[in-house]
């Protein structure tokens, strides 16, 4: 028993030394992407620790103290229902990325298996797959979301479903050309010289050589995932209200834009703030990674 | 003398057909090969670029298919069956890359690399196994240590040490080993081919041994093979008969073109003006060596020639000879 | 203007000279010695050879001379003599114009050496317009009797053709076509058949003998193949670690080698 927690231990080690090498790139980096790195992390720090930070209770109600200005107990002082906007835009980070994980875990999950399928096997299955995703390709995709949430109930899981179905799409289509790339290679000839079968080449040569690059374009894609949930969240058609979601305190502040423009100005900022900092962090994973 | 690899008039030809291209304008790269390895006996297949003999090396080996044909290890068909059944094969039947660069996966150190050829063929523990990692790097002249290098740090001339010690760590009996020398440094070069000859000495291997450089030939293989335009055009042992007898004009052209080794020894050769590369598509039956032959006849335009022994071990497919 | 010249060095045949020639590589956080206080010289009509193992720092000293150098490359100290006139010592505007006149290269991979999307025929006469001011006809003229020069058949329709269509030899020789079109003192062969077959290779190393008998270029051969150098060399420079370890006729070199990594070279020849 003991054996086998040293060497778990061990393994972890070893893993995240592996990956120490990948942080001492980026933050050898442009400050720039140092920044970026710095700023996600503190944003899924605070996501994480939302509960212990937020100061006030997001969907309290309280009609006495609307639209105050900020003060020690109401950090950025109160909106037009009287609930906290510091907490409301902390726990906002929180249901931001949560939501955004999944849609991208779903992405990842369809287009993943589809790409590789159809780079390594090619022939007629590649074929009738590249046509499968000509057809996704060619429809509009916020539209098609729209569409498909307004068909089935608003609400966050309908949207995350709607999104998922109509962008993963693109990401099949790269991955499947980074795995035709991989394939062409003389490892995978290697590898078959080596007795491999066809699953242990896919899972052990293709898809851990273009990990990288998929985890690149995931990092990318966060920011314009936050937006679009922001979006449509805007319209009514991904969370709702009372949840705390950078959308909905848009969408809540529309009548106050005059007013009380701090209403507005306070998420904008959070939605402009994570997706830059998700965006640099990219780009400087995609710089670390091409060394 | 038993027969360890054999292929049966093996044509491998890239090009797919459409409506535009008529079924005479076919090129293969391999066009009808039907080559003996055996055992104990290596062969040396000689040949410039484009003379297929690379394609016909991956063929012997199982790792392409070829269009018509097929390739018999110890008269077992291994051309046209599937990664699964060719599995319990692999153990005798390997490969040694000539990309040393390309052909290990960076993202996996030389052990692991190495582990993976033994993992798939056996079950060992883990201990046996990094033992045998260790014996066969210290075999190919590398430290037991660079096991937990990547590959990308290594220089070319280890990597390719790495690439023969992962090629032999099951002990194959045949080895195909496709321009080992050609990306390395002159001064490696000798290095490399006396080990590959020391290991097969001492393991008991069989090599099919394909390059471009002649000189390569006498360090590792006892018949040598000369390959143009996807056809054998002469094959002679090494055993019986010296270099020098070579008949086919094609050979003799090779032999003249080799540079001298000392100034001494400088030829003034008549040299070829310029090399007419027309293809000449499979349909048409002729020598395919008559656009560049000095001795060229009526009949080697209009007359396929077939391979035919002029002496004990020697072969040559020409009308002149 | 007056450039530093050496009068000595142009009476003596003596095309390129290169003394105490030192090339660091300035990278953050090191400074790599590529060449070290090297010392050649290239007589015209002669074929010189620098051999050198790879990591030798041989093809740096050829980017050198053409002044084609890496950016991180700092020569710190030395002189070049091309045609009597030290190009270290000119402003780099007159530099181009100089060593294009007096120099010319070719490279290993010749189908990477020649732009795709340009035919043969356009290249060539990029060339030749960039150097004078003559019309399009008379440039595609000079073109066509370059390419016979080089052995290169029907050159009417090889004009027209891409390098993709065309096999390794050819390339190269278009490759030096373009190179000696106005007649080089200099042509600096930088590895120029280690990707050709043998039978191509002696093609192309029977062009640049060719072209030193009849044109008397000077040749500076670089290379790791001690059979091409037996071959044609005259000269025989041998590098290694950014020095010149020894150097001599093709003879003496041969017959007589004196430092061990010499004879370590020449024992490693198959």
């Amino acid at each position: 028993m003991m054996q086998v927690k040293t060497q778990t231990i061990k393994r972890l080690n070893a893993w995240f030394r592996s990956y120490n090498g990948i942080i001492n790139r980026i933050l050898t980096q442009q400050k720039a992407v140092v920044f970026g790195f710095v700023l996600v992390a503190l944003i899924i720090a605070i996501a994480i620790a939302a509960s212990v930070i937020a100061p006030n209770d997001p969907l309290k109600v309280n009609m006495s103290m609307r639209l105050e200005g900020p003060g020690s107990l109401y950090w950025l002082g109160t909106d037009n229902l009287g609930r906290c906007i510091a907490s409301r835009l902390i726990w906002g980070a929180r249901m931001s990325l949560i939501y955004s994980l999944c849609i991208l875990g779903l992405m990842m999950v369809i287009s993943i298996p589809i790409g590789l399928l159809s780079g390594y096997a090619g022939g007629r299955i590649d074929t009738f797959i590249m046509r499968v995703i000509d057809i996704f390709l060619s429809l509009p995709t916020f539209l098609m979301a729209l569409a498909i949430v307004g068909m089935l109930e608003p609400g966050v899981k309908n949207m995350i479903i709607a999104m998922a179905s109509v962008w993963w799409a693109p990401y099949a289509r790269i991955i499947r050309g980074m795995a035709m790339q991989t394939k062409q290679q003389d490892f995978i000839l290697a590898a078959k010289a080596a007795a491999c079968t066809h699953t242990q080449i896919i899972f052990r040569h293709i898809l851990r050589n273009i990990a990288p690059p998929i985890i690149v374009m995931a990092t990318l894609e966060i920011g314009s995932i936050i937006l679009a949930i922001a979006s449509f969240s805007f319209i009514g058609l991904g969370a709702q209200p009372p949840t705390p979601e950078w959308g909905i305190m848009l969408s809540d502040s529309k009548e106050f834009m005059q007013t009380q423009p701090q209403l507005m100005i306070y998420p904008g900022i959070a939605i402009i703030i994570t997706v830059m900092a998700f965006n640099l962090l990219g780009e400087g994973l995609k710089n670390a990674i091409q060394d | 003398m038993e027969i360890l690899v054999e292929t049966l008039n093996i044509r491998k030809c890239y090009e797919k057909q459409n409506l535009f291209t008529k079924k005479g304008d076919q090129v293969s790269a391999v066009n009808g090969v039907s080559l003996k390895i055996q055992k104990g006996r290596s062969l040396g297949l000689v040949g410039e670029s484009g003379s297929g003999k690379s394609t016909l090396g991956r063929m012997m080996a199982g790792l392409e298919t070829p269009t018509e044909g097929q390739a018999l290890f110890r008269g077992r068909s291994i051309s046209n069956i599937s990664l699964r059944k060719m599995r319990p094969l692999r153990r005798n039947i390997q490969m040694v890359f000539q990309n040393s660069s390309s052909v290990f996966d960076a993202s996996y150190t030389v052990g692991e690399s190495i582990a993976e050829v033994i993992k798939n063929s056996e079950t060992v523990s883990k201990k046996e196994c990094s033992g045998k990692i260790e014996t066969i790097l210290e075999q190919v002249g590398l430290d037991a240590l660079y096991a937990q290098r990547n590959p990308k740090e290594l220089s070319g001339g280890q990597r390719q040490r790495a690439n023969i010690a992962r090629a032999l760590v099951l002990h194959p009996e045949f080895v195909v080993c496709d321009e080992p020398v050609s990306s390395l440094d002159y001064s490696l070069r000798k290095q490399i081919l006396t080990l590959l000859n020391d290991l097969r000495n001492k393991f008991g291997l069989t090599y099919l041994f394909i390059t471009h450089d002649l000189n390569c030939v006498p360090y590792v293989c006892d018949i040598m093979a000369i390959m143009y335009a996807g056809k054998i055009m002469e094959q002679i042992d090494l055993k019986d008969n010296s270099m020098q007898n070579v008949l086919h004009p094609y050979t003799s052209l090779l032999l003249s073109c080799i540079p001298a080794k000392v100034p001494a020894e400088r030829k003034k050769r008549a040299v070829e003006s310029i090399v007419d590369t027309t293809v000449i598509p499979d349909s048409k039956h002729c020598c395919r060596f008559f656009p560049r032959c000095p001795c060229c006849t009526e009949r080697c335009i209009n007359e396929e020639p077939l391979l035919k022994e002029v002496a004990s071990g020697h072969f040559v497919a020409c009308h002149i000879v | 203007m007056q450039y530093k010249t050496d009068r000595r060095v142009q009476s003596e045949n003596v095309i390129l000279d290169i003394r105490n020639l030192s090339l660091d590589y300035i990278m953050p956080g090191q400074n790599i010695h590529a060449v070290v206080d090297l010392n050649l010289v290239a007589r015209m009509g002669k074929i010189t050879a620098l051999i050198g193992e790879s990591g030798s720092g041989k093809s740096t000293v050829a980017l050198a001379i053409m002044g084609i150098q890496n950016r991180n490359a700092v020569i710190s100290s030395g002189e070049i003599y091309l045609a009597g006139t030290d190009i270290l010592s000119m402003p780099k505007k007159d530099l181009r114009s100089y060593i294009s006149n007096h120099a010319g290269i070719i490279f290993q991979d010749p189908v990477d050496s020649l732009n795709p999307l340009l035919t043969v025929g356009e290249q060539l006469m990029e060339t030749i317009l960039m150097h004078e001011k003559i019309t399009k006809k008379q440039a595609c003229a000079i073109a066509f009797n370059q390419l016979l020069a080089v052995s290169l058949p029907q050159p009417e329709e090889l004009m027209k053709k891409y390098p993709f269509m065309l096999s390794g030899g050819m390339c190269q020789r278009v490759t030096i076509a373009i190179a000696s079109v106005f007649h080089p003192l200099l042509l600096i062969a930088d590895e120029p058949t280690t990707a050709l077959d043998v039978t191509v290779q002696a093609q192309i190393l029977h062009q640049l003998d060719l072209m030193r008998k009849r044109d008397g270029t000077a040749i500076l051969l670089i290379t790791h193949d001690l059979g091409v150098v037996a071959e044609i060399a005259d000269y025989v420079y041998i590098m290694k670690d950014g020095h010149i370890v020894e150097s001599g006729t093709v003879d003496d070199i041969f017959c007589d080698p004196q430092h061990i990594h010499t004879r370590q070279l020449l024992a490693g020849m198959l």
